[in-house]
């Protein structure tokens, strides 16, 4: 037993140099991030759930349900599933596209052609623990799409809700 | 240490298998094996550190992804883990405290086992913090299980058969 001790004391005593030098190099690093960050979800104004990294400044609006519902059944509205295309046939929102974020640059010139600049857009993903919607409309606002909204609650606030679904490959 | 390394073969096998298994035993409980294991190892924790080193800010998102440390804890761990990594991943290459780096090491990579398997049991895929029940993402979880499952193996086996093989204690100071 004390064998096995006398092995844990430099193995603690390397998680502690690495723990000095870790936050040495990220105090003196230009890239260096606080030692304790804000992770946890913001609410909105209207109780609108977002993830932590959706910046209120600069980033698409967040909608909630009531406004999802709202929008839907307005013309030239167009709504984008940001997940993957097995979630996507497993099941969408009724009439929305699918643009996978993670592989943004391939889906784009396939899906993006059929959806005009000046259509109003929302995105969305699974829950609001996603940030697959929230990275979709940052790189569809970069390519020219002004009129954008992130829908957080997503797929699964929207299936609750018992609203119009589809399958498989039908928008 | 010497206990596991040399288990007795079973009398009542034939002698030729008896030979075979002691062969492959002899092999896979190597002191050289362990020397390619160790430097295998020690240059992929030097390798993953790198990244997360360079890019604190994202390796964080990464560790709130796994949705296991509580908030105030994430960036301390984003900011000391790597570290951790690449002074084990040198230490692993010149041989230095192996007995307990090669522990360390081990343990880490449990911790990083029970992480991903607790991911893969709830389905979260930890790529984009979000619940998805996709097989390419299972399968991607699982692919990183499997990975460090056999990263384990190779570093128990340079826990247990090390020897101080070429290590710089033994380039130093002859035993």
């Amino acid at each position: 037993m004390s064998n096995f001790s006398q092995k844990i004391k430099p193995a603690l005593i390397i998680i502690l140099v690495a723990a000095v030098i870790g936050i040495l190099y990220n105090l003196v690093s230009p890239k260096g991030i606080g030692l304790v960050g804000s992770w946890s979800q913001q609410i909105l104004e209207g109780n609108i759930i977002v993830p932590p990294s959706y910046d209120k400044t600069s980033d698409s609006p967040p909608i909630s349900l009531a406004d999802a519902m709202s929008l839907y059944n307005s013309p030239n509205i167009i709504f984008i599933d940001a997940r993957t295309k097995e979630d996507y046939l497993k099941g969408h929102i009724k009439g929305a596209l699918n643009l996978y974020m993670e592989e943004y640059d391939t889906w784009a010139p396939k899906v993006l052609p059929n959806v005009p600049k000046e259509a109003t857009i929302v995105t969305y993903c699974g829950a609001d623990e996603c940030e697959l919607s929230l990275f979709l409309a940052r790189n569809m606002n970069v390519d020219g799409y002004k009129n954008l909204k992130i829908f957080f609650g997503g797929w699964e606030e929207w299936v609750k809700a018992g609203l119009p679904t589809s399958t498989g490959e039908n928008p | 240490m010497r206990s596991v390394c040399s288990v007795p073969i079973y009398r009542d096998v034939s002698f030729k298998v008896e030979k075979r298994m002691k062969f492959l035993k002899n092999i896979l409980l190597s002191k050289h094996l362990a020397l390619l294991f160790r430097l295998f190892l020690g240059i992929l924790f030097i390798y993953a550190s790198v990244d997360k080193i360079l890019h604190p800010a994202a390796f964080a998102k990464i560790v709130y992804n796994f949705h296991i440390l509580p908030g105030f804890l994430i960036n301390l761990f984003a900011i000391i883990l790597p570290w951790v990594e690449f002074l084990l991943g040198v230490f692993l290459v010149l041989g230095i405290a192996l007995d307990s780096v090669a522990l360390l090491a081990s343990t880490l990579l449990g911790v990083f086992i029970i992480a991903l398997g607790v991911n893969l049991i709830r389905g979260l895929d930890i790529n984009c913090g979000c619940f998805s029940t996709a097989p390419a993402t299972k399968s991607s979880v699982s692919k990183r299980l499997i990975e460090d499952v056999i990263f384990l193996a190779m570093s128990l086996q340079v826990w247990k058969c090390h020897q101080g093989f070429l290590t710089l204690k033994n380039l130093f100071y002859k035993p």
